[in-house]
């Protein structure tokens, strides 16, 4: 095969493709197939194209290679192409560790597409780890082009071979204590669920300016807040069991009894568990037991308002029974365990005027039939509230002391009680002027007029005489004060106070949607390196912190590329706003100020002596 | 509460704070004050039939109510040429601060103590609420009230307890805290809370810089609950709410609050300095500010100030 100019090949595997056998060479530019004689690759991928690949399982017979690659000549995100190549030797052990050989020197040359999972990785210490290699994407910055986890060979190696070639990669900062699996996770939840904090991570953490931990150390509310959502288990369905039958094309019923399905029905009808534990498997089989169990009319009896459907069976028509001997039996309700109140608010509701009639559908004689069924709805909606309570079911307290205890309870009238004498012990403060040096901030306030400080003590009956009090209040008022000063003032004041009263004053400035996820990004970025800028000059310097330091100030200037970007395209932009492109300007101005004196701090800090 | 309705009537309580000292290094004169505040309060009185009013002056060694006046308090000897309806309030107030400022005189010169220019206020204060409570009970109509103290002295550290319990009373009854400080340098730090915290207005009045006092009081104060619904009112635009640390007087942005004195710590301490209390802290030193166990009735607990405010807006938070 020709080769382009200062290329070298790594490795050649003998495989088909397209039926026809040749050889796929991973050199230091490319993956390319060539056909055996052929002088110009078949295809070929770049390693700039390269998306993904894959691998056929241990298991399976055939050892296979499948790559998917950009189409160089369509745009990003159009359709990747696909290649499959098969191993042509018949040994498959040979084959699979030939296989492993060239993915090994593959792995040397393709980039990383995956920045998230790769850098969530990398930077925690954590290899890939998974087998397949088509890993389920880890969060939103992976969507790019797809995951190359890396097989289980290369995923290993993958750290230190690709930080050797990958600059991007190999920036990425390992933290010193490397984060859980579950961490892992729970960080890769947060970032495919907030879109907007990816995106600082992935100025931030994936550019290598700040570590994985670093990132996170000032956000764990966040993981927490997360870690507790991932620990919530969902509670049991509310739904009503209702088993549906599948007809057949004979005409014929098919229940679909799983144990999911039959745990349900233990729980709906507890007389069933007790008829399953006694009968089955010794008496009759699993299957038998819950074929009886449709059939039967205890089933039938609470799905229609026909009581009589159903055939009679002797195990469930003595759940039959017992049901109705729960629920009949009036001893239930033993005179002696009711309180002896008498709610009065009981038939408050009953207003036969307004349409709110006393129910007369729960007369015993009318629907003997559909007792069952109301039954039914009863125990589940029991069953539904305590799944709530998250409680056992409690048994109504039957004891003749709790009765008493509740009628003493009702009859005791806390207005005749004789109230018990409070606690109260006196406060006693030691020193009162300590409020006023607190509030005043060391006295700054009350030094704001020196004048009235420099008068000193005054004679106490100058004072007095002083002042008088004229009865002549129509007087003429001319003199005491500016009144075109004291409108300019209170009106500023009151403006000032408007200005931050008003609850959507940034509504007010019709900023379009996009500009304002731009200067909210910018804000982000910025904020962000300089928080971990200033950090690193506050530490003692050293040359490893003073190297970061630098690279942080160059990210600068992608931020600032980006607030002229906003800028720019705020001035080009129609809005409602006339003044947008100034109004974006003014709210970016902050942003670029500050880090203008991050950038000129750390430039006058200069270099640590060991770094020069 | 319910939204004001436009009909409805306004109680003002209108606090004095005649402080002889303060009044006399005022460049405002007390006479010219008190002028321009009556004046004030006739405006009041003639937006609707229905305010209702009342005066309280205050003086350190006492406070009186001037209006409305005991029967047969009032001298018929003045004559003031007003409106008909004001006389009453007007003459009530003007002869009272001239009995107040006589007897203030005569007992400071029995005392020869220094006159001081540290008002007291929460006196006043809880007068005030007393009226108000009265008033509203002794009527079926809406009334809305509010306190508004002219202050011209300075803070007394003495009173801040009893003045911040009448404050939260104040914002519990719904009761709006205006402050106009008219003389007496400086702000007043602990009128301005009032004011923040009641949902009231505070201005100073810098006679010194050519403010006008009646302009102030019309434009800044006579605005009802109804009308403020509508109104940005000037005021309030930056009262400062960071405190110090009793300890070390630092500047905190979290520290830990008394919870029975309010005194504040930048560091946990097991017997508060100001007041003595013990308090309960479970599980030995805390390192840092934290909640902490229940109040058991017989001991404190220490609370955090953001905790703190949650509850009462006193001591501190970030600007």
């Amino acid at each position: 095969m020709l080769l382009i100019p200062g290329e070298v090949i790594h490795h050649s595997s003998e495989t088909v493709y397209n039926r026809d056998d040749g050889k796929l060479l991973v050199t230091n530019k490319r993956l390319a197939w060539c056909r055996n004689g052929a002088e110009r690759p078949t295809c070929e991928v770049l390693f700039e194209n390269f998306l993904t690949q894959q691998v056929s399982t241990a298991a399976s017979k055939k050892v296979r290679l499948r790559i998917s690659a950009q189409n160089p000549e369509s745009a990003t995100g159009s359709e990747p192409i696909v290649l499959t190549f098969n191993w042509s030797n018949p040994n498959s052990v040979a084959a699979k560790a030939d296989r492993e050989e060239l993915l090994a020197a593959l792995a040397m040359f393709t980039p990383r597409r995956s920045q998230a999972s790769g850098a969530a990785a990398a930077g925690t210490g954590q290899s890939v780890g998974a087998t397949s290699a088509n890993a389920a994407p880890a969060g939103p910055s992976a969507r790019p082009q797809g995951v190359n986890a890396g097989t289980s060979s290369n995923a290993a190696a993958g750290g230190s071979l690709t930080s050797q070639n990958n600059t991007k990669f190999s920036s990425v900062k390992i933290g010193r204590i490397p984060a859980s699996a579950e961490e892992i996770k729970i960080r890769q939840e947060v970032l495919s669920k907030n879109e907007d904090l990816s995106k600082l991570h992935n100025t931030l953490v994936i550019a290598g300016l700040i570590s994985e931990d670093e990132f996170w150390s000032t956000r764990k509310n966040i993981l927490e807040t997360q870690a507790i959502q991932m620990q919530l288990r969902k509670g049991s369905s509310s739904t009503w069991l209702d088993l549906a039958p599948n007809t057949q094309t004979s005409g014929d019923f098919r229940y679909t009894i799983t144990p999911n399905v039959a745990r349900r029905i233990f729980t709906e009808f507890p007389q069933v568990k007790k008829a399953y534990i006694a009968n089955v498997p010794h008496k009759v089989a699993e299957k038998e037991f819950w074929k009886r169990f449709v059939t039967s009319q205890f089933f039938n009896r609470g799905r229609t308002a026909d009581g009589s459907r159903g055939s009679r069976d002797t195990i469930f028509d003595e759940c039959t029974l017992e049901e109705d001997a729960v629920f009949g039996n009036t001893n239930r309700y033993d005179l002696a365990y009711l309180t002896g109140l008498l709610d009065l608010t009981r038939t408050q509701e009953d207003s036969i005027e307004t349409g709110n009639a006393p129910d007369f559908t729960m007369r015993p004689s009318l629907v003997d039939n559909k007792l069952p069924l109301f039954r039914r709805f009863n125990h589940h909606s029991e069953l539904v509230l305590q799944s709530v309570l998250n409680s056992k079911r409690k048994h109504i307290e039957i004891e003749h002391t709790a009765a008493d205890r509740a009628l003493r309870d009702a009859t005791i009238l806390e207005d005749l009680e004789i109230p018990e004498p409070e606690k109260k012990i006196k406060l006693s403060i030691q020193d009162r002027s300590r409020y006023f040096t607190s509030m005043s901030k060391g006295g700054s306030d009350s030094q704001a007029d020196p004048d009235m400080q420099d008068a000193g003590p005054m004679d106490i009956d100058s004072v007095h005489t002083a002042l008088k009090v004229s009865f002549n209040i129509s007087r003429s008022i001319e003199g005491y004060g500016d009144t075109q000063k004291t409108i300019a003032n209170l009106s500023r004041s009151a403006q000032l106070v408007g200005l931050q009263k008003r609850p959507n004053r940034i509504k007010e400035l019709n900023i379009p949607d996009e500009l304002m996820k731009a200067i909210a990004e910018c804000h982000g970025a910025g904020t962000e390196m300089l928080r971990h800028l200033w950090l690193l000059m506050r530490l003692p310097s050293t040359p490893e912190r003073w190297q970061r330091g630098e690279k942080i100030v160059t990210a600068f200037s992608n931020v600032q590329q980006r607030i002229r970007e906003t800028i720019a395209k705020a001035n080009t932009m129609e809005s409602k706003n006339p003044k947008l492109g100034s109004t974006v300007e003014k709210m970016l101005q902050p942003i670029t100020e500050s880090l203008d004196t991050g950038k000129k701090a750390f430039a006058g800090r200069g270099k640590p002596k060991s770094a020069r | 509460m319910s939204e004001a309705l436009e009909s409805d009537a306004s109680l003002l309580v209108v606090v004095l704070d005649i402080n002889a000292s303060a009044w006399a290094r005022s460049p405002l004169a007390l006479d010219d004050a008190l002028q321009q505040t009556i004046i004030f309060i006739n405006a009041y009185l003639a937006l609707k039939p229905s305010n209702q009013l009342v005066v309280l002056a205050s003086t350190r060694s006492e406070c009186r109510t001037l209006y409305p006046a005991e029967p047969g308090s009032i001298s018929d000897g003045e004559d003031i040429r007003v409106y008909e309806q004001f006389r009453a309030a007007d003459i009530a107030i003007l002869s009272g601060v001239r009995a107040l400022l006589s007897s203030a005189s005569a007992a400071a010169s029995r005392a020869q103590t220094e006159d001081s220019e540290h008002s007291l206020i929460s006196r006043a204060l809880s007068k005030a609420l007393c009226h108000i409570n009265q008033m509203r009970s002794s009527t079926l109509d809406a009334v809305w009230p509010r306190v508004l103290v002219l202050s011209a002295g300075v803070d007394a550290a003495a009173e801040y307890i009893s003045l911040m319990n009448g404050i939260f009373a104040a914002q519990r009854m719904g009761v709006l805290i205006d402050v106009c400080k008219v003389a007496g340098a400086g702000d007043s730090v602990f009128l301005q809370q009032a004011a923040e915290i009641s949902g009231g207005v505070y201005l100073r009045v810098d006679a010194r810089a050519g403010w006008s006092l009646l302009q102030t009081l019309l434009f800044g104060f006579l605005a009802d609950h109804y009308t403020r619904q509508v109104l940005y009112l000037p005021g309030n635009e930056r009262t400062d709410f960071r405190a110090t640390c009793f300890c070390h007087k630092r500047i905190v942005d979290i520290g830990f609050v008394c919870s029975v004195c309010l005194s504040i710590f930048c560091r946990m301490t097991p017997v508060c300095s100001t007041c003595h209390t013990k308090f309960a802290v479970r599980g030995g030193r805390v390192e840092r500010p934290a909640a902490n166990g229940a109040n058991n009735g017989t001991q404190g607990t220490a609370r955090t100030i953001s905790q703190q405010l949650s509850t009462a807006s006193t001591t501190s938070t970030l600007v």
